[in-house]
């Protein structure tokens, strides 16, 4: 078999996806596998701390095997750079927060068997599309449950957006987020033809320009409930962003981009009016070095981060990334800038870039069946509009908003619905 | 159909120009604080600010060594542990209370309420830890974790020469010695202080965190005689049934003190807990009426004199002499008939000494020559607190007529032992008083600045000295201080049993205790050693008292000084040898 030639590898497409799929898994698993044990040696830790590796390692070949017989022509990209995330995000983690690695670990495996639970059922994306109002509905109910019985696991100071029983929780509004892209895709695409119309149709009618409004009202109404019941700027945010971007997408009318984000900016400002928390954030945004100690010490100290981090960065576990306030979850990119310097902070954003814009890419090939190709840019615009939102909230481009960074944070609620969304994308990656 | 596929592929190619876009601004933004000058800069002024403060800086402080190098206080970090209650999260505290409360010890109850404390800042530490707890605590990872390293002065000695020594308090904001050596050389040890940048993060010393530290003060102080005085005095105070006392060691041809113990004493390592009175050095700082032992003095001075000599003598018809309207007594509170100069010493008769002071020298040269020895001023030794003692002098409002009798045997006025053992070694020394000192050198780096020994008075001639020396040899050997003999070497001294005004009647002296003392140094003809021994409130006479203590420490002390007997030295010079190369330093 050694005389094979090279050009027969090349003659069987379903065996070099596997076989780039695998180098790129093998490259991810070197890379986290020197993170972990420089760690170890720079932090002093118990080799025993290694098992993290082995869990990712475990998922890497488990995802890359159940894949390549579920999904054989699927695009070979997304997992492995999804893998290298989670693994580089559990490195940072068990540096920055020890205490959250174990669990971390935990969401990852159960993350990765939803994936393979995903993969292992493309059929499931038909219905998805088919009760979208079953999921528009539970969303909004688990978001009414969450506003009425919603906790947090630091303790019930802060903002109380997690349900969960035991020790176990979770974040319904990670859930909403899916079950958002799912409905919006089907929904715009469904109705797609009507968007096509002018915005007063045909007759000038009012009323047919409720068919924009409508669902634009309805979308802003919701992320202030979010935001101003829950108190969750960034997933208000996020879900507003997103819609408008869907909402162009299937009208194509740039009128709706400029007045979504006029609405944004409206919203801004009666928020900045009425509600402390988005008050706090503005003015932390504009000036930080009024109240660096207090108020805006997480955004300084994410600031210094980046500062100290240099080129090639300070090296995993020899900055002081922990005097970040709550640096595992939101603040995570500036852990990646100390540590990693420029480089690092570089590689992440062109990681994450990727993976939207492959998600985008996807949308254009598979723009003949609508549902699906929607879905594809929903899930590219969410994961890139959900990165811009943090990072640009950590190095103080926009004012913070609280989301996690796709698959580097820790987060189970986060990682569970990242997956979900890849492996929504391997599906669709294997139809085109 | 065909027109709906490009505008679509327009719309996502306009999305993905924003996302972009704004990833382009999120990367330019990135190597803003990497490249671009003027914002990394102040970013990094913001950051040092934070992480690195500004603050004078105080250097290690200096150590303290035996004449032999022997440590006698050092420095320690310790550390205090603190916690930011806001960065804990519920779920944490109880995790995290545990893990605390079991690397101090402490109850996890306490630590956990002071967790759910609403203030910026917890002290969780009730006294600081050492660095391995710290480390301990540091390793819990855990942002709300603040240590703070604190400097602490070690005595591993503990209670040994713990009043030469001192201890290092707090004033105000600094630290510095008090008492002793730390107080005395405290700006030697102290070092300079800096403003320098400092480190928040613990553990982290920067080459900037090193200010040169204080000079190390080497004693004169031997770490052995030292702990063989304090023994001594210890058993001697138990023995006898005294409530305290002093025993003085030193060098009579340089001043060098090599032991100084006063019982009761401390252990500086627990400053606060301790009594301020205590802390006083008794051997430098409290003068008392030392009786009979001043009379060595009274003797030089009328030697001195050149108006008597050893065989001059005088007349005891009268058990009882009055002077000033104050009457004056010997000891037996009998008379002894013709006495001569020797037996004044030899018998200690204060009829003797008075004749000395009030027939003899008369007031003016009487307090002329105690002042020459220095008598009611300080000795300027270096250790922090010298009392000067009290002698009133003619044309003060105090003196009377009577003083100039009592004076003569040492009541009525007051020296500090430390005076009184200058004195002795004015004897010793040829005449020559060296200032009494306890700094052997000072090591600054390489720089080393010793102790030249100093002549500071000159109150009576060396032919004076040796003369006296010649009867306080006679004192020991055929007068009252025979207890005080060693087998083997020829030992100058002299007993003082001083009367002490008496608590419980106001007024006159206690008619049951007294102050022993005995003062010698040997060997008496090349003095190596001097020694004062002084039992405070003792019920009987310093003959039987401080006198056998004084031999029972000078056998163990011949021992560890290694002094050749008499007859040693003797078998040396017979060679040709230099005996004061054995006996010298």
């Amino acid at each position: 078999m050694n005389t094979r030639p090279i050009a027969l590898l090349f003659d069987d497409p379903e065996q070099a996806i596997n076989r780039r799929e695998r180098v790129l898994l093998v490259l991810a698993g070197l890379f986290t596998l020197t993170a972990h044990l420089t760690l170890i040696a720079a932090r002093h830790l118990e080799g025993g701390t290694l098992w993290l590796w082995g869990v990712w390692a475990l998922s890497a070949a488990g995802g890359h095997l159940s894949l390549s017989r579920a999904l054989p022509r699927r695009d070979p990209y997304f997992f492995p750079v999804v893998m290298f995330l989670v693994g580089w995000g559990l490195a940072i983690i068990h540096r920055v927060a020890p205490e959250f690695a174990g669990r971390q670990a935990f969401w990852l495996i159960i993350s990765l068997i939803a994936l393979i639970g995903v993969s292992r059922s493309p059929d499931h994306l038909r219905w998805l599309s088919r009760y979208r109002y079953v999921w528009l509905f539970s969303g909004l109910i688990l978001l009414a449950l969450t506003i009425i019985l919603g906790r947090n696991p630091a303790g019930d100071y802060g903002p109380r957006l997690w349900l969960g029983v035991d020790g176990i929780f979770f974040q319904p509004a990670e859930v909403l987020k899916l079950l958002l892209i799912v409905f919006i895709s089907s929904y715009f695409a469904q109705y797609r033809q009507m968007f096509a119309e002018p915005i007063f149709g045909a007759n000038g009618r009012i009323t047919d320009l409720l068919r924009y409004v409508a669902p634009l009202a309805l979308m802003w109404g919701l992320s202030m409930v979010i935001l101003v019941w829950q108190r969750d700027l960034g997933t208000a945010m996020l879900f507003f962003v997103v819609f408008l971007a869907m909402l162009y997408l299937a009208s194509g009318r740039l009128l709706i981009l400029i007045g979504g984000i006029g609405l944004i900016l409206g919203a801004g400002v009666l928020a900045y009016i009425g509600v402390d928390l988005v008050r706090a954030r503005i003015d932390v945004w504009l000036n930080p070095w009024l109240d660096p100690r207090n108020r805006s010490f997480q955004v300084v100290q994410s600031l210094m981060a980046f500062a100290s981090g240099g080129i090639w960065g300070q090296g995993i576990g020899q900055g002081s990334p922990t005097y970040i306030p709550v640096v595992h979850s939101d603040f995570i990119f500036a852990a990646v800038g100390e540590e990693w310097g420029l480089l690092g902070a570089l590689s992440v954003v062109v990681l994450l870039a990727f993976l939207a814009l492959r998600g985008l890419r996807l949308a254009i090939l598979l723009q003949a069946r609508p549902f699906r190709s929607y879905l594809a840019a929903g899930v590219g615009i969410t994961l890139g509009a959900q990165s811009l939102l943090i990072m640009g909230g950590a190095l103080r481009l926009i004012p913070l908003t609280g989301v996690t960074l796709p698959f580097l944070s820790y987060g189970g609620s986060s990682l569970l619905i990242s997956f979900l969304m890849i492996g929504m994308i391997l599906i669709l990656s294997e139809e085109v | 159909m065909s027109t709906l596929r490009i505008s679509f592929n327009r719309r996502l190619t306009i999305l993905t120009g924003v996302l972009v876009v704004t990833g382009i601004l999120l990367l330019a933004r990135l190597a803003s604080f990497q490249f671009q000058l003027d914002m990394a800069s102040y970013l990094q002024t913001v950051a040092n600010r934070n992480y690195r403060t500004v603050d004078d800086r105080y250097p290690q402080r200096g150590r303290i060594f035996d004449r032999k190098g022997e440590l006698l206080a050092g420095n320690t970090t310790e550390y205090r542990i603190g916690i930011s209650p806001v960065y804990i999260s519920a779920a944490n505290r109880e995790r995290l209370a545990q893990g605390i409360a079991d690397l101090l010890n402490d109850d996890p109850e306490r630590i956990y309420t002071l967790m759910e404390s609403k203030a910026p800042y917890e002290l969780l530490t009730r006294s600081p830890v050492s660095v391995e707890v710290a480390q301990k605590v540091a390793s819990l990872e855990s942002i709300a974790i603040r240590i703070d390293a604190e400097p602490k002065r070690i005595y591993p000695q503990n209670n040994l020469a713990s009043h030469i020594i001192g201890f290092v308090g707090w004033d105000g904001t600094v630290r510095r010695g008090y008492v002793g050596v730390e107080g005395g050389y405290n700006t030697d040890l102290a070092g300079e202080s800096r403003v320098l940048e400092r480190s928040r993060i613990p553990f982290e010393v920067s080459a900037n965190d090193q200010t040169p530290p204080g000079k190390d003060v080497y004693l004169t102080i031997d770490r052995n005689i030292q702990y063989l005085a304090e023994t001594e005095l210890l058993d001697a105070i138990n023995r006898y049934g005294a409530v305290g006392g002093s025993i003085i060691i030193s060098d009579p041809r340089t001043g060098e003190i090599l032991a100084m113990a006063s019982y009761p004493t401390f252990d500086p390592n627990n400053y606060y807990q301790i009594d301020a009175e205590l802390m006083k050095n008794p051997a430098v700082s409290d003068g008392y009426e030392p009786g009979s032992v001043f009379k060595i003095v009274t003797a030089a001075v009328a030697l001195q004199s050149g108006k008597v000599n050893e065989n001059s003598t005088y007349y005891e018809g009268s058990n009882r002499r009055e002077v000033g309207g104050r009457a004056i007594y010997n000891w037996d509170r009998a008379a002894h008939g013709s006495q001569s100069f020797v037996d004044v010493l030899v018998r200690s008769w204060n009829l003797g000494t008075t004749w000395m002071s009030v027939d003899v020298l008369g007031k003016d040269d009487f307090y002329k020559g105690l002042k020459a020895f220095g008598v009611g001023a300080p000795t300027g030794i270096d250790l922090e607190g010298e009392a000067a003692g009290q002698l009133r002098e003619p044309g003060s409002l105090y003196w009377s007529d009577s003083d100039l009798a009592t004076n003569s045997f040492g009541q009525g006025l007051t020296v500090t032992p430390l005076q009184m053992i200058s004195f002795l070694n004015t004897i010793a020394n040829g005449g020559q008083m060296m200032q009494p000192h306890v700094r052997l050198k000072t090591v600054d780096g390489d720089k080393v600045s010793p102790a030249i020994p100093a002549a500071v008075r000159t109150p009576i001639s060396a032919d004076v000295a040796n003369r006296i020396t010649a009867i306080m040899v006679k004192v020991v050997n055929e007068g009252e201080g025979d207890k005080a003999r060693v087998p083997g070497y020829t030992i100058a001294g002299k007993t003082g049993t001083a009367q002490i005004y008496c608590a419980t009647c106001p007024g006159l002296y206690d008619p049951e205790l007294q102050m022993a003392t005995f003062v010698g140094f040997l060997p008496a003809d090349e003095p190596r050693v001097s020694i004062l021994i002084k039992l405070d409130k003792v019920s009987g006479f310093a003959s039987e008292t401080a006198a056998p203590a004084f031999a029972q420490l000078v056998k163990q002390l011949v021992v560890l000084m290694n002094i050749p007997t008499d007859t040693q030295r003797a078998e040396l010079r017979a060679l040709g040898g230099d005996t004061a190369l054995i006996v010298g330093r």
